[in-house]
């Protein structure tokens, strides 16, 4: 139950785990630095920029890494951000790919209404991608922007959520047009939901540690009828999670994955904060501490709702089956399995 | 024509076509559930219905030639699956002999046994019924107390079974009886082909509440087995078939995934058909659920995808088909509801359409009940799960 993916070796899995741990307490631009020189921050990035230019299974758990160790750096949006400009700014994104520059992605609001926000933000950060109105996503050098920042209303208190509003409309040309924005949303939904079901295992394995050492009325809690279906129901949330994250990542890029990302998405924004709120209760007291870190992953993940709207994930999957536009025909989803097979 | 026999097949799209090419002609729109002309076919034509998919390559796709099936593996009966999923078409009439006794029979039974059964199974000469349950033990299975006694010729069986499937038309019962001391529990389990023509049963129908009477109780008085219908040896049987039935719960009818969709789909297809409905379909309250049971059959999709490519990888599924069982079982349930919701907000002067979906979903809705109990309850599967998964401490 440790991985993200069944998909990635483990020694890669903890190899970012290890190379996020190691970050605790940097500074922003320490912490990116160190994330580039592990590799982490290009792992979808081409080599032309100086990435890995893996697939979308790789970023997984790099994602899953930063939410499990509860990193500040908005380590999601960098990933998104260095594959995204590599073709359009391959300047900017090999910075982001070695650590000399920060970016991250603004989800809500758009560059028209001048109103971004909240954004996963970090100190001495410089891009920032945000959308426009027509659909396509703007490159916004806030070294040479107009803007103020504000802290945002949110439960996080690992990241720094802020609300930007800009002086003035962008009206530079876009950076990505639609169909390489409706990519980039792809993604982030993929990596929105690897992000919570690591917060949750964590939360989960934490409690199960627990109820299975500490004893009341004589037997270890886990006896108890009632926390075992608990815990049960938990793991059914998870693993269904896990296999549905598992064929979306491998499908990324394709109508299929979209179609398995925003069902992953939805399916975890759904269960995931109930799963760590049961992990609080289950930890009775104490789980209702700063000594534990369970509060801290539930902020995370109900923050995860605010920062990619988990209404309109589902609202895209209704849109979808009304519209008959999912590839919803076995025959289409078995022909792209084959020809990536083939291609494997 | 045995679409089966010609290879490579699951990778094929042309395997594929076939496949839907046999079902659109030989399927008639009249059996669809979620055609307006609905009227569904008698036991009689079904029965036959599924004699002609098996002849034709749809049905024993995994099972050895020898003993009647196709001789192909799990993901031909994957797409089999998906294929029969995406219609609307009746439930079998003998899924517990193609889907319980058939991989219990591959597994333990004798030699003769599967020569004898399973080609009938198949053709549908022989419909099974399932004699687990009984009125004191329904999750508890190791408290029952119909017990088979040798005589020193064949096997008496007496006691009594209950919410027994089909036992009034079924050849054969698929029983779990009692061959040793009831202290034993399990380990004094034996398993036993019973022809249901044998005297001294009495079985009687009962209404269930979506007005089936497929549930029965039966009675046993004396009832003579043969010793070769023993299947497995003598309190072995049933240890034996455990392992098999792990397996079963993650891929018996996994046509349900592909169903659940056709059932969505018609859904929405009834909602469009009225304005009124419609009107729902841009109701941000209702799009959500709707996008929330889409997420669930991704889920149960990807639940099966993941149990055929561990079995067909030589793997083991053990007890992660409860994870499956819970799931579209909770989901389906959460989904009918949601359709009956919507479906009855139409006028009441609705058309065919509408009227047609309104007793499609009325009559899921209630049979779904059946389904968080129906081989092993929820609570069952999760106490499963938490034993054999998490494998969480029970002792003090």
């Amino acid at each position: 139950m440790s991985s993200v993916t069944t998909e990635i070796p483990d020694d890669f899995v903890a190899s970012a785990q290890r190379a996020v741990e190691a970050c605790t307490d940097l500074s922003a631009a320490d912490t990116a630095r160190r994330l580039a020189e592990d590799g982490l921050l290009g792992v979808m990035a081409g080599d032309d920029v100086g990435g890995l230019g893996l697939p979308m299974p790789f970023a997984l758990p790099v994602a899953g890494a930063g939410a499990g160790g509860l990193c500040a750096f908005p380590l999601t949006e960098t990933l998104l951000a260095a594959r995204a400009l590599q073709d359009g700014h391959p300047v900017a994104a090999q910075a982001i790919v070695e650590g000399r520059e920060i970016a991250t992605i603004a989800w809500a609001g758009t560059v028209d209404d001048r109103i971004l926000g909240p954004v996963a933000w970090a100190e001495g950060l410089r891009w920032l991608l945000a959308l426009a109105d027509d659909g396509t996503v703007r490159l916004l050098d806030l070294a040479a922007t107009a803007h103020t920042v504000a802290p945002a209303i949110s439960l996080e208190v690992d990241r720094q959520m802020v609300v930007v509003t800009l002086a003035d409309p962008a009206t530079d040309a876009p950076a990505l047009d639609a169909e390489a924005a409706a990519a980039l949303r792809d993604g982030a939904v993929l990596l929105r939901a690897a992000e919570l079901l690591t917060g949750a295992t964590v939360c989960f394995e934490q409690a199960r540690t627990h109820v299975e050492t500490r004893r009341q009325f004589g037997r270890p809690l886990a006896a108890f009828q009632v926390i075992r279906h608990d815990l049960a129901r938990y793991t059914l949330w998870l693993e269904g999670l896990r296999r549905t994250l598992d064929g979306a990542a491998r499908r990324a890029g394709t109508p299929a994955g979209a179609l398995a990302a925003r069902a992953a998405f939805a399916t975890a924004a759904d269960h995931v904060p109930t799963i760590i709120e049961g992990t609080i209760q289950l930890n009775g007291a104490m789980g209702f501490t700063w000594d534990l870190d369970l509060h801290r992953h539930l902020r995370r993940a109900r923050a995860a709702g605010d920062v990619l709207d988990l209404t309109g994930a589902r609202d895209w999957l209704a849109a979808g089956l009304i519209d008959g536009t999912l590839p919803l025909d076995p025959a289409e989803t078995a022909a792209l399995d084959t020809r990536q097979a083939e291609c494997a | 024509m045995d679409i089966a026999a010609s290879r490579p097949l699951a990778g094929d799209p042309a395997y594929r076509q076939r496949l839907r090419d046999w079902l659109a002609a030989e399927l008639p729109r009249s059996w669809r559930a979620d055609d307006v002309s609905y009227a569904p076919p008698s036991f009689e034509q079904r029965r036959d219905y599924e004699a002609r998919l098996h002849a034709a390559g749809l049905a024993g796709m995994a099972w050895p030639k020898a003993y009647g099936g196709h001789g192909l593996t799990l993901r031909e009966h994957l797409v089999v699956n998906q294929e029969i999923g995406r219609l609307a078409m009746p439930e079998s009439v003998n899924s517990i002999g193609k889907e319980l006794v058939g991989p219990i029979l591959l597994a333990v039974g004798s030699e003769a046994q599967k020569r004898r059964h399973l080609p009938a199974i198949l053709e549908m000469r022989e419909i099974w019924c399932q004699g687990f349950s009984e009125p004191e033990a329904g999750s508890d299975l190791a408290g029952i107390k119909t017990r088979a006694v040798h005589d020193g010729t064949v096997w008496r069986v007496s006691g009594q079974k209950i919410w027994t499937s089909g036992a009034f038309r079924a050849q054969r019962c698929l029983l779990l009886a009692r061959t040793g001391p009831a202290e034993d529990r399990h380990k004094s389990l034996s398993l036993f082909a019973l022809p249901m023509d044998a005297p001294g049963i009495t079985v009687n129908q009962m209404r269930q509440i979506n007005d089936s009477r497929e549930f029965c109780e039966v009675f046993f008085d004396e009832v003579p087995v043969a010793e070769a219908d023993m299947i497995g040896g003598v309190n072995e049987g049933w240890m034996a078939a455990i392992g098999v039935l792990e397996i079963e719960r993650a891929t018996n009818r996994m046509y349900r995934s592909w169903r659940f969709e056709n059932e969505l789909k018609h859904l929405v297809a009834a909602c469009r058909a009225d304005a009124r409905l419609a009107m729902l379909l841009e109701d941000g309250h209702y799009r959500q659920r709707l996008g929330a049971s889409l997420s669930d059959i991704e889920v149960l999709k990807h639940h099966v995808q993941d149990a055929v490519d561990s079995l067909a990888d030589g793997g083991k599924i053990a007890a992660r088909g409860s994870l499956m069982k819970l799931h579209w079982s909770e989901a389906h349930q959460r989904f009918v509801a949601l359709a009956v919701e919507m479906l009855g907000k139409a006028p009441a002067d609705a058309g065919p359409a509408v009227r047609r979906a309104q007793q499609r979903f009325q009559h899921l809705y209630l049979s779904a009940r059946a389904e968080t109990i129906y081989a092993g309850t929820s609570q069952i599967q999760l106490g499963i799960i938490a034993d054999r998964i998490l494998k969480l401490s029970k002792s003090r």
